[in-house]
């Protein structure tokens, strides 16, 4: 009887884990760069309005990219959704995407897509200082320090073992920042600072939006992050304040289709429903980042982008093609 | 000599006139070549020439090496010295509170090793609930000397376990005769009790120390910028797409852990030539004096307290609004826990399918390794206990490497996930029936076949009832193990195929501490239910995370 159910249990157990893999309907693969909750909302709504369902996982920017490289043979995933410009850039230019042009793309300005539609931006970003007022005010205040308003701000040795950013490596946003100051100064110059920047640094964490929740909580007194991260926890009641310095770089949210993915069809239909309206305005909500749209409205206590003073001539794909010889030369001096 | 041939002749002669012996001889070798040998070879042969060059002319890969051997050496040193104190007191001792501290020492086997990671953020931060909110300290965790402290909580009780084991089995008579020869308690424990359980000491060091080296989420939380192999390893294959230099990083770390592992092999056989004297013997020792049991109880209350915290802060942190700043009590962070449910739906489904697996071919090369003679039988054996060796990273990049292309096209399924879990709790449930199996005289399965019954029958109608409970044991091993593993899962994890585990890494990774400690919380829960289920139906007939 024992051995019975022994062999019952082993065979319910094989057919359900089998089962479902089988009796799948078509369903759209997401790689998402954005938070979780966020492309779980995104899809569920898509679900919705198209009826198609969809999966996903969320990683890193750099490790999506990892991950469709290392598939090439067999792609896993229909789209990449999120992260910046450049890592989806990176993917063309190995030949991963398949360019698209959805119907919405109309309006979308031609600044905010790749010129060959390999991929279309649905938001912007742009990097800020995220400060934990409570600490500022107790710790460096009375030392005659001042928040600071400028990247030159954040190398006063006061900050010293109390900024974190993220590794270059592994998070878009850490990308970003450094390939700023390498835009923004040249290569020597923009080397220098972060040098300077790196005495500074407490240590370098992998996700990009990490800085943002540590200064929040007041782990550290100073993260570097993209805007939206920082209001994020701010929102939910953290004591965290975000100041954008003037030059700062800024990314465009992207949003891919890959290369002989499972469902082609599938993945057209969503990079579509992505640059719709209505998407826009539920993912400007729950992010708090900025729409690529106009007719999207900014959500409260988000800084339109018109007041913030951005890197002119931030080059995207100058930051993709030297991504190795950048993150080598990081790495060399910072590891 | 000629009779060892003859014998041998005749046990060929017995597995060819059984053609179902032979097809599960082929059918259990053919698993081991595919998931566990061919994964390491793809691993160990795709860095080339030019990789090691390169891995040489990069200072921060070799500084990682020189990190992952540092910490080993470190946290191999405290948690085996905590965990020989901790079984000293609990079998030596009479001191109250015993069942007490050996639940504790039972929560780091069953919950993710990362807990204590973020147990250690929340408690010992920057804003940490002890050092700041109590003691106004301003301490930073982040780095070596956090990380030291988390993996000596993580580990010692895999040196209690081992050490508490061997300890256990020394045969009270040489002690009493050292006793009654007018020895000091001091000088029996240093000239008698120490030397015998060298052996016991070493072997659990040798453990910790393949655990350390392997360890991955830990580093990841809290080694700040003391990177080590096993998360670098993971950097360049999500950072630089650089898969060649992983597996480099993965076979760096092979070869210490390989090391280990054979060391600690070597040491446990020549053990058994020392205590197999033992019959259980009715003398009874003279218990520990008060001197050394007391400041043995405050050291082990010591510990369990600090344990405890750990456990304590996960929950109240799953509990609290916002952590740090808004101590309230809410629901709000398992919202997300069931917002997410399938991951944790994923981990159970995936665990409990490499549960039923493992302990299936556990019990299946246990029998025909133990029982059996044939060709390569030691070849056979290695390879069974090998994934005990191989670093979790390695496994995960080698599953990517050997299973993403025809014939065996895995990546992206649910069934390589499970594949993976299970070959890597294999050892233990392998050396869980072995050990059984060696208690049982090979007079019954001989009388069986002499009777007419074939191997089948044997197995079925023999064996299997007298394993029922190691089998048991091992089920919910590999369930509990497989829920909390995550350095081989996070490379094999995909849409719709993603576990808990990886999802609390990445929640804590970004700061979402309430939500990730919810989610651990689950976990936890999860792994005490299933022990305490296995007491209750198997009670103290069978043993459970003695490794």
């Amino acid at each position: 009887m024992w051995r019975l159910g022994v062999v019952c249990i082993v065979l319910l157990l094989i057919a359900g884990m089998l089962l479902p893999a089988q009796g799948q309907p078509q369903r759209l693969m997401v790689y998402g760069a954005i938070h979780e909750t966020e492309i779980a909302k995104m899809l569920e709504a898509f679900t919705k309005a198209t009826g198609i369902p969809a999966e996903f996982i969320r990683g890193s920017s750099g490790e999506l990219v990892a991950r469709i490289k290392a598939e090439r043979a067999s792609p896993k995933a229909d789209v990449k959704l999120g992260g910046p410009a450049d890592s989806h850039e990176a993917l063309a230019l190995e030949g991963l995407l398949m360019p698209y042009i959805p119907p919405e793309a109309k309006n979308i300005d031609r600044r905010f897509r790749s010129p060959l539609h390999y991929w279309h931006g649905f938001y912007i970003g742009a990097l800020g200082i995220a400060i934990n007022k409570p600490r500022f005010d107790k710790e460096l205040r009375p030392k005659g320090v001042d928040y600071p308003k400028t990247w030159e701000d954040l190398l006063n040795p006061a900050f010293k073992g109390e900024i974190v950013v993220a590794n270059p490596a592994t998070s878009g946003t850490a990308f970003t920042f450094v390939a700023t100051h390498l835009q923004r100064l040249g290569w020597e110059k923009g080397w220098e600072y972060l040098t300077a920047f790196h005495k500074n640094v407490n240590h370098y964490t992998r996700s990009g939006a990490a800085p943002a929740n540590m200064a929040a909580t007041g782990e550290f007194i100073i993260g570097i992050a993209f805007g939206h991260d920082i209001l994020k926890p701010a929102k939910q009641g953290y004591p965290v304040m975000l100041v954008y310095p003037p030059d700062t770089g800024w990314e465009i949210g992207a949003v891919s289709i890959i290369k002989r993915g499972p469902n082609p069809e599938a993945a057209k239909k969503f990079v579509n429903w992505v640059l719709t309206r209505e998407a826009g305005k539920l993912h400007t909500e729950i992010s708090l980042r900025i729409s690529v749209r106009p007719d999207v409205p900014v959500p409260e206590g988000v800084i339109p982008i018109s007041q913030i003073k951005l890197l002119k001539n931030y080059d995207l794909s100058w930051a993709a093609r030297e991504r190795n010889r950048i993150l080598a030369e990081w790495e060399r001096r910072f590891k | 000599m000629l009779d060892q041939v003859r014998l041998q002749a005749k046990e060929f002669r017995r597995i060819a006139a059984d053609p179902l012996l032979l097809t599960l001889l082929v059918i259990v070798a053919g698993l081991l070549v595919v998931f566990i040998l061919f994964p390491v070879v793809r691993v160990l042969t795709l860095p080339r020439l030019e990789h090691w060059h390169e891995f040489l002319g990069r200072p921060a890969l070799l500084r990682a090496a020189i990190h992952s051997l540092v910490m080993m050496i470190l946290s191999t040193t405290t948690a085996t010295l905590v965990g020989l104190l901790f079984a000293y007191a609990l079998v030596r001792t009479q001191m109250p509170m015993k069942a007490f501290f050996r639940t504790l020492t039972l929560l780091p086997l069953i919950s993710p090793p990362f807990v204590t990671g973020l147990a250690f953020i929340l408690l010992f931060g920057r804003r940490g609930l002890f050092t700041y909110s109590v003691l106004g300290l301003d301490l930073n965790p982040y780095g070596w000397h956090g990380l030291w402290m988390a993996q000596t909580l993580a580990f010692f009780p895999v040196a209690y376990l081992t050490i508490a084991g061997v300890l256990r089995s020394i045969d009270p008579a040489l002690e009493l005769a050292a006793q009654d020869l007018g020895a000091s308690g001091f000088q029996i424990f240093r000239t008698v009790t120490l030397p015998l359980l060298t052996p016991g000491i070493a072997s659990a060091a040798l453990l910790v120390g393949i655990f350390v080296l392997a360890d991955f989420g830990n580093p990841m939380l809290i080694g700040g910028n003391y990177s080590v192999l096993a998360t670098e390893a993971y950097m360049q294959v999500i950072g630089r797409y650089n898969t060649e230099m992983a597996a480099l990083l993965a076979s760096v770390l092979l070869l210490p852990s390989l090391a280990l592992f054979l060391a600690q092999r070597y040491v446990m056989e020549k053990r058994s030539f020392v205590t197999v004297t033992g019959r259980p013997s009715a003398l009874g020792r003279k218990p520990a004096p008060w001197y050394v049991t007391w400041p043995l109880f405050g050291f082990c209350l010591a510990v369990s307290l600090v344990i405890l915290a750990i456990y304590l802060v996960i929950v109240l942190g799953a509990f609290s609004k916002v952590w740090g700043v808004d101590w309230s009590l809410s629901l709000r962070n398992f919202q997300y826990t069931i917002f997410r449910q399938r991951d944790l739906y994923n981990s159970v489904r995936f665990a409990l399918s490499a549960a039923v697996l493992t302990a299936a071919l556990a019990t299946l090369s246990a029998y025909l390794i133990e029982r059996k003679s044939f060709l390569g039988r030691e070849v056979l054996d290695f390879f069974t206990v090998l994934p005990a060796a191989v670093p979790g990273t390695l496994i995960g990049i080698g599953y990517v490497l050997a299973f993403n292309q025809p014939p065996l096209e895995l990546t992206g399924t649910a069934a390589i996930i499970v594949l993976c879990m299970a070959f890597r709790t294999l050892p233990v449930g392998y050396r869980n029936a072995v050990s059984v199996l060696h208690q049982i005289d090979v007079a019954i399965e001989r009388a069986s076949e002499d009777l007419g019954a074939d191997s089948l029958r044997t197995f079925v109608h023999i064996v299997l009832p007298l394993l029922k409970y190691a089998f048991f044991a091992t089920l919910v091993y590999t369930f509990v193990k497989s829920i909390n593993t995550l350095s081989a899962v996070i490379f094999l994890i995909s849409p719709g195929n993603v576990v808990a585990s990886a999802s609390i890494l990445g929640l804590a990774e970004h700061g979402y501490w309430g939500q990730a400690a919810a989610l651990a919380t689950a976990l936890i829960t999860l792994g005490l239910l299933s022990v305490v289920v296995f007491r209750l139906i198997a009670g103290r007939r069978a043993q459970l995370f003695e490794l």
